[in-house]
């Protein structure tokens, strides 16, 4: 019995050997998992972060596509923005008029319901075979631009959610004659996403959205920039102002 | 042997043991691994792909866009007579009917679909047009609006990495496809809508009283406005001519010159420091980051706040005419007549001659005559008039030395000239009333009488003009030099090649205000040159397709 034992035994060398192996294996595979889950952590915030970039940067841009004026609101107080550049924050505001195109603006998205209807539609002409000049046109100086019957303000800020909920989110809210119709973070937890706009003319804004990961930080921000470069169509009612 | 054979055996039992648990944990990492990737890299392609498709729908929409818009520029100059070949109402079969209002709609043909890059396969789904107002002029062009949706595939029903991309991008994921409606509102623009424009070189005069401004014969001074009320503010005389107590701050210039691409901010136009009561426009030139404009030389009375630099517009030659009319011979330096008799009186069927000089020579001037005028016997003063439509061809060089142009009230005449211009020291389509009464009385003295379409294209065309003549009417000529020295009044609008104005530009003679006077009425008249958009939007709330 005693030889059997010995036999089945393993030297203390054995051991030792065995003992290190396992711990070198185990920690190397503890070790990639953590670093493999840092990773994924890293690749998805990042993921968002581009995806947050993207939708921002879209959003404005379609928004500023149809604008008939461009303000910044710095502190509460707006001006038109035709030249200069500046992150949005929460003092600092891109306001981005466009024109009032519904006929209501009742959030109804039922098939067919008139919010969706434009001002101008056909089925509103009531037998006429077109709209009355004066209703369409409005004659600014000499030249024939379209009259808008009114615009709708819509402002990009970068605040936290509520005063209860401190997540930092870039928020677009649409104004209608100083009515609040639609407040919606377009982008959340955005600490370290910068929307710059750059007025480059009268007609012609680029947006660039960065974010800084937690993992690369500020080093590799210029990595996650986008941009978007719009030229304004539509005829600016505040070039003047 | 057997001890052998049961140690033997115990240890392979062990090892396979190992073995399995080795390779199950490493299965489990690697699944876990796979998984992860999975979950995060989908979704990711999903986003990536649907933001794409949707920005491939939006090129569709616009190419649709583009594609009505140069159905537009085929109707000018007169959109009304114009065949909508291609497109039909919306039952998708019925022709369009001529001078049609409703929605006429254009589907492109199956065999063109599905031709773009990639698997969303962005295309035109629709383009719709249909005419929102009418021009309030006689010819009532229509101001059309377009709506054209296009169309791109996403290969997934399932959403992406965040709920708000679907708030933004509207998808009917059901279907697998993303539509985005553009709206585009389209103008006729005409030919005289600023008071001046170059392709070119502009120099404007410098004397100290020189000016550019404009006024509105529409709205003459104890008249009747549109609105059947009497006018409270009026803005010509009552004879509908300039005044400089009516001027108003409309005389627009404009110049399409560009920089050198080695230096593209700098002077585009000397203003010689000349009063613009109008907005001053160039094609780039000034610094967006300076508060001065660089583009304009002495400017310093002109508002800044109307100095800009996005004026960018193609100015095209008028086509030769192509009818066939009397040829009539004209001398020199004789003033000779022009009548249409009976014919002329409506404006779709113009009374039409062609005018060639005697050998080389060029032709003097003429009056065009309206044999409906009708005078009272005791004063002479023009009772009534019926109005008069003539088209004139003039087919060589036109030298007003001893005789001048002279429209008779009612009349209404488009002047084609292949050949140089000039108007010496005349007094053009004018008289003013306090120096040539008798005159004054016949006399049309509305710049929108004259038309003149510049059409020599050959050689180095040019207008010239000197001495303290006054010009009332409107010049089309783009590949034209313009050389108006002297004193010389413009009352109407010119389009030149280059501008250029030698001598000062003093007051002179019976002035009413040197300088260029724009009637604001021009602004609607003649053909239409082409179509302009001037409103875009996105359609975002209509219901999806």
């Amino acid at each position: 019995m005693k030889r059997i034992t010995s036999k089945a035994a393993f030297t203390l060398l054995e051991l030792l050997t065995a003992t290190t192996i396992t711990t070198v294996v185990v920690g190397s595979v503890f070790a990639a998992t953590a670093a493999l889950h840092k990773s994924f952590i890293g690749n998805r915030a990042y993921t968002k972060g581009i995806n947050d970039n993207n939708r921002v940067v879209d959003y404005i841009t379609r928004d500023l596509r149809n604008a008939s004026a461009v303000s910044r609101r710095t502190n509460g107080a707006s001006a038109p923005f035709k030249v200069g550049a500046f992150d949005i924050t929460a003092n600092d505001e891109l306001c981005v008029f466009v024109p009032g195109y519904y006929v209501s603006n009742i959030p109804d998205n039922t098939q067919a319901s008139p919010y969706k209807s434009p001002i101008f539609s056909r089925g509103r002409l009531e037998g006429q075979p077109y709209y009355p000049y004066n209703t369409i046109v409005k004659i600014d100086g000499v030249t024939r631009v379209p009259n808008y019957p009114s615009t709708l303000e819509i402002r990009y800020t970068k605040r936290a959610r509520s005063a209860s909920d401190p997540t930092v989110c870039i928020i677009r809210t649409e104004i209608e004659g100083g009515t609040v119709r639609l407040s919606e973070d377009i982008a959340e937890k955005v600490d370290s996403q910068t929307v710059r706009i750059n007025a480059v003319g009268l007609h012609l804004i680029q947006i660039t959205s960065s974010f800084a990961s937690k993992w690369s930080g500020e080093k590799y921000r210029n990595n996650s920039k986008q941009f978007s470069t719009v030229y304004l169509e539509n005829y600016r009612s505040d070039a003047r102002l | 042997m057997i001890r052998m054979k049961s140690h033997i055996s115990a240890r392979g039992a062990r090892e396979s043991g190992s073995t399995l648990l080795v390779a199950l944990i490493t299965m489990a990492v690697l699944t876990t691994i796979a998984a992860s990737v999975f979950l995060s890299s989908v979704p990711a392609y999903r986003g990536t792909y649907q933001a794409s498709a949707w920005q491939e729908a939006k090129l569709a929409a616009d190419a649709g866009v583009d594609y009505a818009m140069a159905t537009l520029q085929k109707t000018a100059p007169n959109p009304m007579l114009y065949k909508w070949d291609g497109w039909t109402l919306q039952d998708g079969v019925t022709a369009v009917p001529e001078n049609y209002d409703g929605i006429r709609v254009y589907v492109p043909p199956a065999g063109s679909l599905g031709k773009g890059d990639g698997t969303s396969k962005p295309r035109v789904s629709k383009i719709e047009i249909d005419v929102i107002t009418r021009d309030t002029n006689f010819a009532q062009n229509a101001w059309f609006r377009i709506r054209s949706t296009g169309l791109a595939e996403v290969n997934s029903s399932q959403l992406s990495l965040d709920k708000r991309d679907l708030s933004l991008r509207r998808m009917t994921l059901k279907q697998q496809h993303i539509t985005r409606t553009v709206e585009v509102l389209s103008r006729p623009v005409y030919l005289w809508e600023y008071c001046l424009k170059t392709s070119g070189s502009m120099v404007l005069g410098g004397g100290s009283t020189w000016r550019i401004d404009s006024y509105d014969s529409r709205f003459p001074l104890g008249g009747i406005g549109p609105d059947g009320k009497p006018v409270t503010d009026p803005r010509s005389t009552r004879d509908r001519m300039y005044d400089v107590q009516y001027s108003r701050p409309f005389g627009n210039i404009a110049s399409d010159m560009e920089r050198p691409e080695n230096s593209p901010i700098g002077v585009l136009i000397d203003a010689e420091g000349a009063l613009v009561k109008g907005e001053v426009q160039t094609h780039g030139g000034d610094d967006p980051y300076t508060e001065a404009h660089e583009n304009v030389e002495e400017a310093d009375q002109i508002d800044s706040t109307r100095i800009t630099d996005e004026y960018d517009e193609t100015l095209d030659a008028e086509k030769t005419p192509d009818w066939v009319a009397t040829c009539t011979n004209i001398k020199t330096g004789t003033q000779a007549s022009i009548d249409p008799l009976t014919q002329g009186t409506n404006i779709n069927d113009p009374y039409r001659i062609v005018i060639n000089p005697q050998g080389n020579k060029a032709i003097g001037g003429f009056t065009v005559v309206n044999p409906t005028i009708v005078k009272d016997e005791m004063n002479g003063e023009v009772k009534s008039f019926g109005h008069k439509y003539v088209d004139i061809y003039i087919n060589g060089n036109v030298n007003l030395g001893g005789s001048t142009i002279i429209v008779q009230k009612g009349v209404h005449v488009n002047l084609y000239l292949n050949g140089d211009l000039d108007f010496k020291n005349q007094d053009i389509n004018y008289a003013n009333p306090a120096v040539k009464p008798e005159l004054a009385k016949t006399t049309s003295n509305q710049p929108a009488d004259l038309l003149i379409y510049g059409v020599k294209k050959d050689g180095s065309p040019r207008v010239d003009s000197s001495g303290n003549g006054h010009i009332c009417a409107a010049f089309y000529g783009p590949q034209y030099a313009g050389n108006l020295d002297g004193n010389t009044e413009i009352v109407g609008s010119f389009v030149l090649k280059t501008y250029n104005i030698a001598g000062g530009g003093g007051a002179g003679g019976d002035s009413l205000g040197a300088g260029l006077h724009y009637d604001e009425a021009l602004g609607v008249v003649g053909p239409v040159k082409y179509y302009k958009a001037v409103s875009y939007f996105e359609d975002t709330r209509k219901d999806l397709e």
